[in-house]
C-alpha cells in the first residue's frame, strides 16, 4: 500500500522536476512565441547555467560571503548563473536575428550547429567529468516527513519557480515591454509599423529567455550534478513539455512541465527502462487528440 | 511533355559514380603510401550510402531528420545480435537481416512520426534514436552496454575471410562496399528521378497542391522514410563490420549529427553533394580527431556554410567555375 507519507514525497519531487522544466520550456516557448525559432540550443543555456556555478560561481560565492548566513548562498547561484547565461546569448543574438524569417531547415540546423558547439565548449572548458556544487544543498539541510527524508533546498527550489511564474506573469500581462512582447508575438510587422522598436523587443525576448535558463541552471545544480550530453537530455524532455503544453503557450509550458513531471516520477517507479519512450508515447497520443497542445492553443 | 530544366554537374549521376570509381582506383595507391588514409577512404564509401538516404528525406521529401542514427544503430546492432546468438559471419545475411529489420522499425516509427513535418519531425527522430541509444544502453545484458559486442571477420559467398592477412582483407572489404555503394547510388538516382520522387519533391514544394493533385502525401513520405533508413541501416551493417565492434556510440545523437553535417558539407541541394560530402567530411575528420574538441568545428562549421555557403560544396566549385569561366570570357 502507499501511505500517505509516500504521496507526499513523490508528489513533492514531482512539483521539484516540474519547476526545473517549466524554467527551460517557458524560454524555449517565449523564443518561439516571439521570433518563430524552436530553439535546439535553449537547453545548453540551462547547462551552462549549471557548470558556471558548479565549476566557477561556487566557489567565488563561497569565499565572498562565507557560509555562516544561508540567504546569500542560496540566491546567489542562480543570479550569477543567470548572468552568464545572459552574457552568452548577448554574444550569439546576431545569429538569431540572422535566422529570424528564414526557413525552417535554417533555424535548425543553426541552433544544432549551436548546440554541438556548447556542449564541446563545455568539455574545453569544464572537462568531461560530471560536476557538483551541493554546498547550498547541503547547509539547507532537511525534515523527516515520517520516515522519508526531505531536502530543504528543493523546496526552495519550488518556492523560487513559482515566485519566477509569478513574476513572469506579471511581466508579460502587466509591464511594457511584456506587452510588446506579446504584441510582437501575434504580429510583428503591425508591432514594428505601431512604432515599437522590434529588434530591441527580439533582443529583451532572447535574453529574458535565456535569463529564465540560467536561473533554472543554477538553482538546479546544488542537488543534482551537471555533466556532458545533458543538454541533448533536456532538450528532449523540454521538448515533449512543449509539445503537451502547445508551442509558443505561456500557461502550457506549466501544464506540460507538470504532466511530463508526473509522468517521469511514475515511469521510473514502474519502468526505469522505459522512461523516455512511456513520456513520447503520451506525448504523441495527446499531439494526435488536441494538436493544439492542452494550454487550449491559447497563444499566451 | 514538360522541359526538364537543363542538368548541371551537381545533378548528374555520372559525376556521382565517377567520383567513387576514381577513389576505387586511386585507393590502392594510397594505401600503400598510407594505410591510414586508406580506412578513412573506406569509411567515406560506405558513408555514402547513409548520407544518400539522408538526403532522400531531407532534399527531395523536405523532412529534416536529427535521428537517423537510429538506423544506423539497428543496422549496427542487428549485425552484432546475428553474430551474437546466432553465429552467423556472413555479409550477406548481415545486409538483408539490417534491411529487413530497419523497413520493420522504419514503418512502425515512420507510421507515426511523418504525419508530422518541420521542427516537429526533427525533434521526434531525435528523440526516438536517443530512446534506442538508451535501450542498447540499459539493457545490457542483451546488447553488452557500452562495451558492446564484438563481431567476427564476415565470410563472403560462404568463404571465410578469417585466415587472412589484414590488408587483403581489408582490399576486399573496400572493394565490397564500393560495389555495394554504386548499385546503391545508381539506385537512388532511378528512385529520385521515377515518378515517385518527382512526387516527392512536389509535396516538398507545395504539399497542398500535390495533395489536390492526387498524390497520397503521407504514404509517399512513409516510402521515402523507409528507403532512407534501409540506406543508413546499410552504412550501419558495414560500419559494424569495418570496426568489428558495435557499441551504443553509433547510435548516439552525435552520429545523427554526422549525417547532417556530412550531407551539408558537400551540399544538400544537388544530387552529388552527400557523395563529395561523405568523402571531405572523413578527410577533415580524420584531421580533426587530433584535436579532440572536434565537436567545435563541426558546430561552427555548420554555422558558417547556413550563412555563407548553403549549398555547401558543390555551390563552391559551381560558384568558382563560373566567375573563373567569366574572367577567361573577358
Amino acid at each position: 500500500m502507499i501511505g500517505v507519507e509516500e504521496i507526499i514525497i513523490r508528489s513533492y519531487n514531482i512539483f521539484f522536476g516540474a519547476s526545473i522544466l517549466f524554467l527551460i520550456a517557458v524560454g524555449l516557448n517565449i523564443i518561439y512565441g516571439v521570433m518563430k525559432i524552436v530553439n535546439l540550443a535553449h537547453p545548453a543555456f540551462f547547462t551552462l547555467g549549471c557548470y558556471a556555478v558548479a565549476g566557477l560561481g561556487m566557489g567565488v560565492i563561497i569565499n565572498v560571503f562565507g557560509s555562516s548566513p544561508l540567504a546569500p548562498i542560496l540566491i546567489a547561484p542562480p543570479l550569477f548563473a543567470a548572468l552568464i547565461v545572459v552574457i552568452a546569448s548577448l554574444l550569439i543574438f546576431p545569429l538569431f536575428l540572422f535566422m529570424s524569417g528564414k526557413g525552417d531547415e535554417v533555424q535548425l540546423l543553426l541552433t544544432y550547429g549551436l548546440l554541438l558547439i556548447f556542449e564541446d565548449l563545455f568539455r574545453l572548458i569544464w572537462g568531461s567529468e560530471p560536476l557538483r556544487a551541493s554546498q547550498p544543498y547541503e547547509l539547507a539541510g532537511s525534515i523527516y516527513i515520517g520516515e522519508y527524508i526531505v531536502p530543504v533546498y528543493n523546496i526552495y527550489v519550488i518556492i523560487s519557480a513559482l515566485f519566477v511564474a509569478l513574476l513572469l506573469w506579471f511581466f508579460l500581462f502587466k509591464t511594457k515591454q511584456g506587452i510588446l512582447i506579446r504584441a510582437a508575438s501575434m504580429d510583428i510587422e503591425m508591432t514594428s509599423a505601431l512604432g515599437a522598436n522590434v529588434r530591441r523587443v527580439l533582443l529583451i525576448t532572447v535574453l529574458f529567455a535565456a535569463f529564465l535558463a540560467g536561473l533554472g541552471g543554477g538553482l538546479y545544480i546544488p542537488s543534482g550534478s551537471v555533466m556532458l550530453g545533458m543538454s541533448v537530455e533536456l532538450l528532449v524532455l523540454a521538448f515533449v513539455v512543449v509539445v503537451i503544453g502547445g508551442l509558443g503557450s505561456f500557461l502550457g509550458s506549466l501544464i506540460g512541465a507538470f504532466i511530463v513531471s508526473l509522468l517521469r516520477t511514475i515511469t521510473l517507479i514502474l519502468f526505469p527502462e522505459l522512461e523516455l519512450a512511456l513520456i513520447y508515447i503520451v506525448a504523441i497520443i495527446i499531439l494526435t487528440l488536441k494538436p493544439e497542445g492542452l494550454g487550449g492553443g491559447k497563444k499566451w | 511533355m514538360v522541359k526538364m530544366p537543363k542538368r548541371t554537374f551537381g545533378d548528374d549521376i555520372r559525376v556521382a559514380l565517377l567520383i567513387i570509381i576514381i577513389i576505387a582506383v586511386i585507393y590502392p595507391i594510397i594505401y600503400v603510401v598510407s594505410p591510414g588514409w586508406g580506412v578513412v577512404l573506406g569509411h567515406g564509401i560506405y558513408w555514402v550510402i547513409a548520407l544518400i538516404g539522408f538526403n532522400l528525406l531531407f532534399s527531395y521529401t523536405g523532412l529534416l531528420s536529427f535521428g537517423h542514427a537510429l538506423f544506423l544503430g539497428i543496422g549496427a546492432y542487428t549485425v552484432g545480435f546475428m553474430y551474437k546468438y546466432l553465429g552467423i559471419t556472413s555479409i550477406e545475411l548481415h545486409l538483408l537481416g539490417s534491411i529487413l529489420s530497419s523497413a520493420l522499425v522504419a514503418f512502425l516509427v515512420g507510421f507515426v512520426v511523418v504525419k508530422y513535418t518541420r521542427i516537429f519531425f526533427a525533434i521526434f527522430m531525435l528523440a526516438i534514436a536517443q530512446i534506442f541509444w538508451s535501450l542498447y544502453y540499459k539493457f545490457f545484458w542483451i546488447t553488452g552496454g557500452t562495451d558492446g559486442i564484438k563481431v567476427a571477420r564476415f565470410s563472403i559467398f560462404g568463404i571465410s575471410l578469417e585466415n587472412l592477412d589484414f590488408a587483403s582483407y581489408h582490399h576486399i572489404f573496400f572493394y565490397l562496399v564500393t560495389g555495394i555503394a554504386l548499385v546503391l547510388v545508381y539506385l537512388m538516382w532511378r528512385i529520385v528521378n521515377s515518378p515517385f520522387g518527382l512526387a516527392l519533391k512536389a509535396i516538398r514544394d507545395n504539399e497542398t497542391r500535390a495533395r489536390f493533385i492526387g498524390i497520397d502525401v503521407y504514404k509517399m513520405r512513409l516510402y521515402a522514410f523507409i528507403i532512407s533508413a534501409i540506406y543508413a541501416s546499410i552504412t550501419g551493417a558495414l560500419a559494424a563490420n569495418h570496426h568489428r565492434l558495435v557499441t551504443p556510440d553509433i547510435a548516439y545523437w552525435t552520429t545523427s549529427g554526422k549525417v547532417v553535417f556530412a550531407t551539408l558539407l558537400g551540399g544538400a541541394k544537388m544530387f552529388i553533394g552527400p557523395v563529395i560530402g561523405s568523402f571531405i567530411f572523413h578527410i577533415i575528420e580524420s584531421f580533426a580527431m587530433r584535436f579532440i574538441y572536434w565537436q567545435i568545428i563541426m558546430g561552427l562549421l555548420i554555422v558558417i556554410i547556413i550563412i555563407v555557403v548553403p549549398g555547401g560544396f558543390i555551390q563552391l566549385i559551381k560558384t568558382s567555375i563560373e566567375q573563373g569561366s567569366r574572367l577567361i570570357r573577358r
